[in-house]
This record gives structure tokens, C-alpha cells and sequence, in this order.
């Protein structure tokens, strides 16, 4: 094999400028390219954060097959928020038992944050923040989908998310049974 | 849920039922778990989900049509939907297991018995019965379901639960917050929890046990020796809340706290009912303090909260013996307004009772 000497240089000189961006390129499946502050790419994503350690971020922009240009936008928006956010003197005080929560309550900008999406935006958001193991991101988005369920009948749950019930009147006779205990207030 | 909640009217294609059975799971778990359970009639797809959601939740619900505005739970449906889910869970692990519901309504019998004799009967016999229920519903969560965070507040006709012993012996347990419960000291050994680091105990009396009938000093020096054999337990407190019955007259009590949690990064003396009420226990008085023996608290302290009612002459004899333990000025904050959410009812339960 051929070595070509310049090239390799220019390829590490690439490589060392690389590393010393604070900034990561992201590409969508649509081809758009977004721009995200490293740290907080690889703190708020496991995915991310194994692709900075292990060198596999493209310059050029770093292939995310998976996600839609509107679904990055919102990551990278959320990435960018996170590191601007400053927490509040409250948050710091009750950081202790935080950090022992499973679930960490949704903060007021990342309610509005979500709270702001369409229908097909949040899902695309869910989508998006469980291939990058982004697990604030995930449990903001599967507590906002929560918020949509809660308190509501089944015949509601299905209008809202558009369900199909492919369940047979005997089936779901007998489940409705099965689980009477639950059903208290009918 | 405000108007933005109703995201775009109706969807066109099932999102949900489309994600991965893990962010199912998730989103089941934010929910309380009546509705989590409920999702199983929506479709196959739904069928058994909400048995691998990791979080147990059962809260305040207000009932619609005939009571309105009562709650849905009583101890009848409480023990029956809990019993339920819990058999039904068995041993899928679960994160949290937080069953708050607050103040139980009465059940249906309870309501048109003539015979008030009977009724008062029958509505004691529920509070123990319940008692009993909640004992086992702890231990299930704790044992099998391997939960890392335990919540219980229940309360029925302004009746605190009464936790039997329940053996808490958890690697994974590292928070508990059991608020509305009367609670012995035996119950209270944590030392079979390494991991456990946040304890939160309010609105509950603690039994001493019926060894002491006679001295306050004596009750002293029991928690000594109570809390000697389980000193690692505090090996790892990292949040501590005390509230009145821990205002012992010398103040050994809350000194001894200080003494043994070496890691503690978190302080909050709750004094709400310490305003020279009859019957309470604290006696300041202008003596110096003078230490019985020197240490200085955890060097991680660095949140201490004091709240109170209002001025409270405690809240400098406090200053006093959290600075001379060490405690830095600026770490220390006092809210003087701080009225919580309890019902002054209870105002005089708040001490340690003696038999």
C-alpha cells in the first residue's frame, strides 16, 4: 500500500483541530447539518459521548441516519438550552435528594420546551433522544407523553394517540375482569 | 394540563404504540398506576406492559359523580387495589414505589351505620387492618421489587398508620421518606441498607417502647444506645430532615445526629410547633452550651435549613451548637414564615411520646 506522507499530516493536523473544537457538526438523515457545543453533546448523550471519546465525529458532519432534520433541531436546541441553563438556587439546595430520584421532575423551561412541540414532533423527539441515549431528553419527552394519558378513559387514551383496539368484545370483556381492581370507579 | 398540553388535535398515525417496549415502560412509569394498569385494555400491544414499568405509584385521586371530591380511596379500595397490584407485579424490580394518597375517605358502611359504637369500632379495626396491609406492601417493595426509593404517607380519619416492624434489609434502598405514620424505634434499623442515603421521616411519632415509663433523660440516653448499634446506618446519610421530636431539653438528641452522619451534605430542622406550646419537651434555657465532647459535623455540611414559624428563641440556642460543631455561618439558612402544608390538628402529636 501506497503511503502518502503530506496527506497523513493533513489528515492529523485535521484530527487535532478536531479535538481542540468545542463544537460538534451533526448531519440528519435529510442531509442539514447543525452545530452542537461538545461538552454538553456528551453530557446530556451517551451516544454522542462514545463517538467524541472514540473519535468518530466527522468534521464534515457526523451521520445521524435516524433523525429527521426538525426532530435534530429540536435536540440540538434542547443540548444548547441545557448549557446555557443556569439551575436555580432551589435546585441546588434539594440537589442531594436529586440526585438519588429515579425521576427528576421536568424543570419550567423543559416543560415549555415540549410543551411547544406538535404531536409528530414529540414522538420524533422520543425517537431521536432513545437512539442517542439521551436520558434527561428521554424522560422529559415519556413524562410529557404521560401528561397526555393521565386521568383519561381508554376510549380517550385511543382518540388522543389514535389506537386501534384489535382486541375481540369477549377478549376485552375478560380483561376488564381480570383486572376489576382497577376499574373501581365504574 | 394547560392548553398546550392538548398537543395538535387528533393524530394520524399510532405513535405511541410504535415506540420500544423500554420508553413505553418509561412513560408508564409517570403515571400513577391505576391508569398504567388501565392501559391494558387499550390494545394487545398494551396487554402487559404496565407490570415492567419501574415505579409503583399510587396518589391523591378525587372521586367524580356521588362524593365528589373526596377521595377515591378508602381503606377498603386502597387495600384491594394495592394488594392487587402488587401480587400481580411480584418480583419485576421496580425504582420507586411511592404510595401517598394522603387522607383515606370512609368506606360506604361507614357512612350510614346507625350504631356509632359500631361504626367507631369497625373504623378502628380499618386502621389497623390497614396498618397491617402497609407493613406487608413495604416489605414486598422493599424485598422483591428491590425498590430504590420508598414514599408512604397514608392517613385515615386523621389516624396515623401504625408500620409494624418491618425488616428493612435492602441493597438497593437509598432514599425513604415515610411521613403520617407512627413508627417504634424498632422499625427504625436501617443498618441492613448500605446504600441508603436520604431518610425522611415527618408527621410521625415515634415509639419509644414501653421499657421506659418514667424519665425524658432516660429516652436520652435509650436513643444512645439504640442508635450505637446501628451507627454504620448513618455510614452513608447524606440528606437529613428532624423536626420536633428530635428537640430534646439538652439537645442531645440533634447533637447526636451531627456526631454520627460523617458524610452528611444536607440538614433540615423543621421547628414548626416549637413555639413554647404546653407539653413540649424543649426547655432554653440561658446556660452556655458546653459540649459534652468535641467534634466537628460532617465536612460536607453545606445546606443547613432551620424553619420556623416565626422568631423563635430555639433558633439561636440552635446557631450556637451547630456553630460550635463546626457548621460555617453562610451554609446556614433560616426561613422564619415556614408553615407546611400539615394540618394544625396534629399540632400537639409532635414529640416523642413515652409509655
Amino acid at each position: 500500500m501506497e503511503v502518502d506522507k503530506g496527506k497523513g499530516e493533513a489528515e492529523e493536523t485535521r484530527k487535532v483541530a478536531e479535538a481542540d473544537r468545542d463544537t460538534v457538526t451533526l448531519k440528519s438523515s435529510d442531509g442539514k447539518l447543525f452545530e452542537v457545543s461538545k461538552e454538553a453533546a456528551a453530557r446530556l448523550s451517551t451516544v454522542l459521548a462514545g463517538m467524541i471519546a472514540g473519535g468518530s465525529i466527522d468534521d464534515n458532519g457526523t451521520d445521524l441516519k435516524q433523525i429527521g432534520s426538525e426532530a435534530l433541531e429540536n435536540v440540538v436546541d434542547y443540548c444548547n438550552k441545557h448549557a446555557n441553563s443556569i439551575p436555580s438556587a432551589a435546585l441546588i439546595s434539594s440537589s442531594i435528594s436529586f440526585n438519588t430520584a429515579p425521576f427528576k421532575e421536568p424543570e419550567e423551561w423543559e416543560r415549555k420546551f415540549v410543551d411547544r412541540l406538535s404531536h409528530d414532533a414529540l414522538f420524533d423527539l422520543v425517537e431521536a433522544a432513545n437512539f442517542l441515549g439521551m436520558e434527561r431528553l428521554l424522560d422529559v419527552t415519556c413524562h410529557k407523553i404521560s401528561e397526555m394519558m393521565k386521568g383519561k378513559s381508554p376510549d380517550q387514551i385511543r382518540e388522543v394517540f389514535n389506537i386501534k383496539n384489535d382486541y375481540t368484545k369477549e377478549e376485552l370483556e375478560e380483561i376488564r375482569q381480570e383486572l376489576a381492581w382497577a376499574f373501581y370507579d365504574d | 394540563m394547560g392548553k398546550t398540553g392538548e398537543t395538535s388535535a387528533a393524530a394520524t398515525e399510532d405513535r405511541i404504540s410504535a415506540l420500544p417496549d423500554d420508553v413505553l415502560h418509561l412513560v408508564l412509569s409517570c403515571l400513577p398506576s391505576d391508569d398504567a394498569v388501565r392501559t391494558s385494555v387499550l390494545a394487545r400491544r398494551w396487554r402487559h406492559q404496565w407490570k415492567s414499568a419501574p415505579a409503583i405509584r399510587v396518589a391523591f385521586r378525587r372521586r367524580c359523580g356521588r362524593h365528589t371530591g373526596s377521595s377515591i380511596w378508602t381503606p377498603r379500595t386502597l387495600t384491594m387495589f394495592v394488594n392487587h397490584l402488587l401480587l400481580l407485579w411480584g418480583y419485576s424490580p421496580v425504582d420507586e414505589c411511592d404510595i401517598r394518597c394522603g387522607e383515606l375517605d370512609q368506606d360506604e358502611d361507614d357512612y350510614y351505620s346507625g350504631d356509632q359504637m359500631s361504626a367507631c369500632i369497625s373504623k378502628r379495626t380499618a386502621g389497623e387492618a390497614l396498618s397491617t396491609v402497609a407493613g406487608m406492601w413495604i416489605r414486598h417493595a422493599v424485598s422483591f421489587c428491590k425498590a430504590r426509593v420508598l414514599k408512604v404517607s397514608v392517613r385515615h380519619i386523621g389516624n396515623r398508620l401504625r408500620i409494624p416492624d418491618v425488616p428493612f434489609v435492602s441493597e438497593n434502598l437509598t432514599k425513604v421518606e415515610i411521613a403520617e405514620a407512627r413508627l417504634t424505634f424498632d422499625t427504625l434499623d436501617f443498618s441492613r441498607c448500605p446504600a441508603l442515603e436520604v431518610l425522611e421521616f415527618s408527621m410521625s411519632r415515634i415509639d419509644v417502647g414501653r421499657i421506659l415509663r418514667h424519665l425524658m433523660m432516660c429516652l436520652v440516653q435509650f436513643i444512645f444506645r439504640r442508635d450505637c448499634q446501628f451507627c454504620t446506618a448513618f455510614g452513608n446519610l447524606k440528606t437529613l430532615l428532624l423536626n420536633e421530636w428530635c428537640m430534646t431539653p439538652d439537645f442531645s438528641t440533634l447533637v447526636y445526629f451531627l456526631r454520627y452522619t460523617p458524610v452528611l451534605e444536607k440538614l433540615t430542622l423543621q421547628l414548626e410547633y416549637c413555639d413554647g406550646r404546653s407539653g413540649l419537651a424543649v426547655d432554653v434555657t440561658d446556660e452556655e452550651y458546653s459540649p459534652q465532647e468535641d467534634f466537628f459535623v460532617s465536612k460536607q455540611l453545606n445546606v443547613v435549613e432551620i424553619k420556623c414559624q416565626k422568631k423563635n428563641e430555639l433558633v439561636g440556642k440552635l446557631l450556637i451548637i451547630l456553630q460550635t460543631h463546626g457548621v460555617r455561618h453562610q451554609h446556614i439558612n433560616i426561613e422564619q414564615d415556614f408553615c407546611s402544608s400539615r394540618g394544625k390538628i396534629f399540632a400537639d402529636l409532635h414529640h416523642i411520646y413515652v409509655y
